[in-house]
């Protein structure tokens, strides 16, 4: 078996490397925070001091991090990945972050001799520990097929959607359906209960209805309660729009309800909720609506 | 067993009836036009000369009408259902009609001496065929558990959410989001596709995400090959955002990204879409982003 590094274990990429030690593969970690990762070394996780260190003890490198910034972070400079890399091996980021940044890494990867893949998912710690995670992957087939086994072992639909980068593009496409369908069904929760119907009855009839998506059934209940931990904050949703609408912008595909609903996330930073679940627009839509949660 | 009626033999209608006949019920039905209901008769339905007629004939008389206009017209007058209800009987209108419309003729019907719910569906003719149909009813308790067995013959999923009307209110609720999910959906695709990414590709990749709800798995499809037959037209969905919106206006609930999802209907119809599936927001959105077919 492959030996594989881990950099960037946080709550997604955490339960990655959890789900990877369970499948019985040898996992080298690292993480800014080293506390976060306590857990993992007790579940038989090897700790590395930098990323180079990680990418030196393995032979497929992934990576998880919040945004563009940090993924340059961990791989540039002297402790950096790409100093770690060597003929052979195969750096997967499974980031959310910009394209074309991903793109200009794949290029320097190549020139270390390595080969890397974009691999972003769509689902959450959830989706993960049901086993229903979904994984895109750009870059070449060849790589694309190393990839699969292992990535296999953290969901069951894996596809390859071409070359450097469009796994990203994917993924973003694929976002901006998270935040416009919650804000629609936030819609309609206010305009049942202005009716006259109870909250949580117009909650489970949305969740039980045809346009109950898997994010609507998880993050449907959140209009209820937020949770005490977002699981997809505010900014972080907000982000992935940026990308969506700035992509747009350059491709000349116009974005009309993605934009709609971009508003109503800096509604709800403006409010105080850019650390909340990006349910929270719930509150700002209630507001608006004279109600409250 | 009780006798059913069932009057309004469409596309909806008509699959509900079949399903109840297939159930063992004893149907008997009407339609303006008798010609929607051969081959019904042909699986067992009787035929009755006038929604009257149905109503004198049956214990519960269901009604599965277009819109609000055909509603009024179905039940008043010398030969609506009205004039042949009385005690004991049950009037279940599944129709997508005003809720306060709804809700005067539940008046109505209450005058004669018999009660009614409204009683819509979340889904479509593929959802009933496959008994996933969930049915929202408004109404008094008493007659929602009485029709209840009847209704769990048509779909596993019948909640009560309220007194009447309340069905219809929280059924416009639902379906704003038909009208927004699949619209960010189109949105998705034509981002990807100008990516770079095949149009068949990234809709395999969005029906695999956590965005993916049973009305997307449905309709995605339409993208890539036209149904044959039209199950909800443009002229139908913008109907069902209009009574959303005019419902949002009411009672103050604003409907950010129904009232944008509406605009790009409104050019659906204006670029000779009215009659089509309401997936060709896909076209106007193509075209809008200088994608042709």
């Amino acid at each position: 078996m492959a030996h594989l590094g881990y950099v960037g274990l946080g709550l997604m990429g955490g339960q990655i490397v959890k789900r990877l030690l369970d499948k019985g593969h040898v996992v080298t970690g690292y993480n800014r925070t080293r506390s976060k990762a306590a857990w993992l070394e007790a579940a038989g996780m090897r700790w590395s001091e930098t990323p180079r260190g990680v990418a030196e003890a393995s032979d497929i490198v992934l990576s998880m991090v919040t945004d563009t910034k940090a993924l340059l972070g961990i791989a540039e400079g002297p402790n950096g990945i790409l100093a770690g890399l060597t003929p052979g091996k195969l750096f997967i980021d499974m980031s959310t972050v910009s394209a074309s940044a991903s793109r200009e890494l794949a290029a320097r990867v190549i020139a270390t001799g390595a080969e890397m893949l974009d691999a972003p998912v769509s689902g959450n710690h959830i989706s993960l520990q049901n086993g229903t995670l979904a994984v895109m992957v750009g870059g070449s087939a060849g790589g694309f097929d190393r990839a699969k086994p292992i990535l296999l072992d953290l969901g069951p639909k894996v596809t390859h959607v071409g070359g450097n980068g469009l796994a990203l593009s994917m993924k973003i496409a694929s976002n901006l359906g998270l935040a416009v369908q919650m804000l629609a069904f936030c819609e309609a929760v206010l305009l049942a209960e202005k009716s006259g119907i109870p909250r949580k009855t117009a909650v489970e009839v949305l969740v039980n209805s045809v346009i109950a998506s898997p994010m609507i059934k998880y993050r449907g209940p959140f209009v209820l309660t937020l949770p005490d931990e977002a699981w997809f904050n505010v900014n972080m949703m907000q982000k992935d729009l940026n990308l969506a609408i700035s992509m747009g912008q350059q491709l000349n595909v116009p974005l009309p309800t993605t934009s709609t609903t971009n508003e109503f996330l800096t509604a709800a930073r403006a409010m105080g909720f850019e650390h909340k679940d990006f349910a929270a627009i719930f509150d700002v839509l209630a507001a608006m609506s004279g109600t409250s949660r | 067993m009780a006798t059913l009626g069932f009057i309004g033999l469409g596309v909806m209608g008509g699959q509900m009836a079949k399903r109840l006949l297939d159930k063992g019920h004893t149907v008997i039905g009407f339609d303006l036009v008798a010609a929607k209901a051969g081959w019904l008769r042909e699986a067992g339905l009787r035929w009755a000369d006038s929604a009257r007629a149905v109503a004198q004939a049956s214990d519960i008389v269901f009604s599965s009408l277009p819109n609000t206009a055909a509603l009024k017209r179905a039940t008043s007058g010398p030969d609506g259902i009205v004039a042949g209800l009385g005690p004991g009987k049950t009037l279940v209108d599944m129709s997508t009609v005003d809720a306060e419309a709804s809700r005067e003729i539940a008046a109505t019907v209450v005058g004669v001496g018999a009660v009614m719910l409204d009683a819509p569906v979340s889904g479509s003719v593929l959802t009933i065929q496959r008994g996933e149909l969930s049915i929202m009813v408004g109404g008094p308790r008493d007659a929602f558990e009485r029709v209840k067995p009847v209704l769990l013959d048509i779909g596993p999923k019948v909640t009560h959410v309220g007194g009447n009307g309340l069905a219809v209110a929280m059924k416009i609720a639902v379906n704003l989001s038909v009208g927004v999910q699949m619209q960010a959906f189109c949105e998705s695709v034509l981002l990807a596709e100008k990516n770079g990414i095949a149009r068949e590709t990234a809709i395999e990749v969005l029906l695999g995400s956590v965005v993916a709800s049973p009305m997307l798995k449905y309709r995605a499809p339409f993208l890539l090959t036209p149904p044959d037959s039209v199950w909800f037209n443009v002229n139908m969905m913008q109907k069902d955002l209009n009574l959303a919106l005019a419902m949002g206006q009411r009672l103050d609930v604003p409907l950010p990204s129904a009232a944008a999802s509406n605009e790009i209907l409104t050019a659906a119809r204006s670029m000779g879409f009215a009659e089509h599936e309401m997936s060709t927001v896909f076209d106007v959105l193509a075209r809008m982003a200088g994608v042709t077919k």
